[in-house]
């Protein structure tokens, strides 16, 4: 099973980077052909079934260690990148998302596939829940990056491009920070039915607490005139560096009770 | 007076506080990093009993982000209250204030299609945020985080921080996995009021007995030697009895008793005195799987340690918080407020 799982990651990898490639080149040759969009696609599909397999291999959902919530986190971020490309028809968020994504694949690739036995507090339905959430908010966030990265790199071009990458960053940076709330309020009831508190004092929970709060401060920006457009571009760019050093960052330089 | 009123209800200060609190936390969390022994039982007791106790150099930061907070919230409590009559103002038809138009994608979304009910969505969150926020309060004042408690079987347990109530231990049950580590870990637990039972529960990790606001938790199960069964022959008899610490029992008609002193879990050992006329005249130390400890003989009868006698300890804790409630209700209004605010504008 993990060798098939092996597999499937390295085609799913493939497949992305040919996406990349191809799109770049179609971008280039101002091309417009469904071969891209079929290469993500398949690559999403590939990649779901190896976590499907590594669900059925380990006998709960795929989010009790590094190489696991590498693999999840990676699929959140094609999948909401799929869903942002047909809803809003710009495919260059990809370069980085799906970037990003392959980044994260190859880190799991390379990460250690051992076997986590769930501790007794995570075998709840919470654990489901407030991980698949979380990561869900870390996947638009990503989504949110990348489109603040293009709307300042449009600076000066079509008003309704530069319009439509703003409305990405707003869009990605609101379900981000809901789905995030969602995390951390289902995190809270968690916390509060196996150990008495909703709250911990530890790296994880405080810096899940920045993370909200900074976005927090970005949907709330977006409402007012003159934060609209460049600052709240920046602040979303630097938003993403909080998201990954509350992702792997507060694991390896804190210590830390808090699982990934 | 009026400048302040609109300093303090505008989104300008929110974005302001909102960064302070995000800076101040993230320098909070780098010296929780290098003086984590500082904080040691911060989640183990109420907030404003550890900043009472803890030194200003570990809990700076945290009374700041209580002051930040406060002003957050007065500030949420402002902009919602300043925003909400003036869109039910708009909603009666007397239009938008200047301070309303502030927030420009309500009042675009307001010009072109007038206000209803959705558009008071986000202000339905920020109420939840308040709700959640009040609760904590509540429950930092008013709550207890009770210490560990560790009973077995047929224990009853006073509950140190509220006289009235205590808990019953029923059974106790632990699995461990061929790993070792706990698999599955369940107690029957009887909450008592006033010495009346008011509610029972079969617990275990990820489910409490909740009664109100009261909480009870399992943490730990373990087993641990209850006492030995003891065969005793010589002088015409042979009997198997069990003894435990505190135990005593009489061996023969010269009044010798056999009683249960102190027991070693980590060696599996457990003390055996006898006693005559109430005076201690040997000790000794049985433990049925070491060799050349598994018994002894006094005048000529023989005492063997034949069979440990293994019983189930819990630990348990528990809290009460009178605010958890209050604190999601809060947050469960907030998200679906948040929710239904995303959903209900992308239709539009």
């Amino acid at each position: 099973m993990p060798s098939a799982i092996d597999t499937l990651s390295i085609c799913a990898t493939s497949l992305y980077l040919f996406f990349l490639i191809i799109e770049a080149f179609q971008l280039i040759k101002r091309k417009n052909t469904v071969l891209p969009g079929f290469f993500l696609l398949s690559a999403i599909i590939l990649h779901l079934i190896a976590l499907i397999l590594r669900t059925w291999h380990v006998g709960h959902a795929p989010m009790a260690n590094l190489y696991e919530t590498l693999l999840f986190f990676s699929f959140c971020v094609a999948f909401a990148t799929l869903i942002y490309i047909i809803r809003y028809g710009i495919k260059e968020i990809a370069f980085i998302s799906i970037a990003v994504a392959i980044g994260l694949f190859i880190l799991a690739i390379l990460a250690d596939h051992k076997v986590t036995p769930l501790y007794i507090a995570l075998k709840t339905i919470w654990f489901e829940i407030h991980v698949m959430a979380s990561f869900a908010g870390y996947a638009l966030f990503t989504i949110s990056f990348a489109s603040a990265f293009f709307f300042l790199l449009s600076s000066g071009k079509e008003f309704a491009i530069q319009k439509k990458y703003e409305e990405i960053t707003n869009s990605a940076n609101v379900w981000g920070f809901s789905l995030f709330s969602f995390a951390m309020f289902s995190g809270a009831i968690w916390a509060y039915l196996a150990w008495g508190n909703y709250w911990f004092w530890e790296p994880k929970t405080i810096w899940s607490f920045i993370l909200w709060f900074y976005f927090a401060g970005i949907v709330h920006g977006h409402y007012l005139k003159r934060w609209r457009g460049k600052p709240v571009a920046w602040m979303t760019i630097f938003g993403f560096i909080v998201v990954i050093f509350t992702y792997v960052g507060v694991g390896l330089l804190m210590k830390n009770s808090h699982a990934l | 007076m009026k400048s302040l009123y609109k300093y303090l209800s505008s989104i300008k200060l929110t974005i302001i506080l909102t960064y302070l609190i995000v800076i101040n936390t993230i320098i909070g969390s780098f010296i929780l990093l290098n003086s984590s022994e500082g904080y040691s039982g911060i989640d183990h007791t109420l907030l404003v009993n550890w900043l009472l106790k803890s030194p200003t150099s570990a809990s700076w930061w945290i009374f700041s982000l209580i002051i930040l907070l406060f002003f957050f919230s007065l500030n949420t409590v402002f902009c919602t209250y300043d925003r909400l009559s003036s869109l039910i103002k708009a909603w009666r038809g007397k239009g938008l204030s200047k301070e309303a138009e502030e927030l420009s994608l309500v009042s675009e979304d307001i010009e072109k299609k007038g206000v209803r009910l959705k558009t008071f969505l986000p202000y339905l969150a920020h109420i939840g945020f308040l709700i959640a926020l009040f609760g904590h309060l509540v429950g930092s004042l008013f709550g207890f985080k009770g210490g560990e408690i560790r009973a077995t079987t047929g224990e009853i347990v006073q509950i140190k921080e509220s006289k009235n109530l205590a808990i019953k231990i029923g059974d106790l049950h632990m699995k461990l996995a061929k790993e070792g580590y706990p698999e599955e870990m369940s107690g029957e637990i009887t909450l008592m009021k006033n010495r009346k039972a008011v509610k029972g529960k079969k617990i275990g990790v990820n489910s409490p007995l909740i009664y109100g606001d009261v909480a009870v938790y399992i943490k730990n199960v373990q087993p641990i030697i209850q006492g030995f069964e003891i065969n005793v022959s010589g002088h015409g008899q042979n009997s198997t009895f069990l003894l435990s610490p505190g135990m005593s029992r009489s061996i023969d008609e010269n009044n010798l008793h056999i009683a249960g002193g102190r027991i070693n879990q980590r060696y599996g050992a457990m003390e055996i005195l006898l006693l005559k006329g109430g005076q201690i005249i040997q000790r000794k130390w049985l433990a049925p799987s070491m060799p050349g400890m598994q018994g002894f003989n006094f005048n000529n009868q023989n005492m063997r340690a034949v069979k440990t006698r293994i019983t189930n300890v819990g630990t348990f804790t528990l809290n009460k918080d009178p605010g958890a409630l209050i604190v999601f209700s809060g947050l469960g209004l907030f998200g679906l407020s948040l929710f239904a605010h995303i959903i209900l504008r992308k239709r539009s």
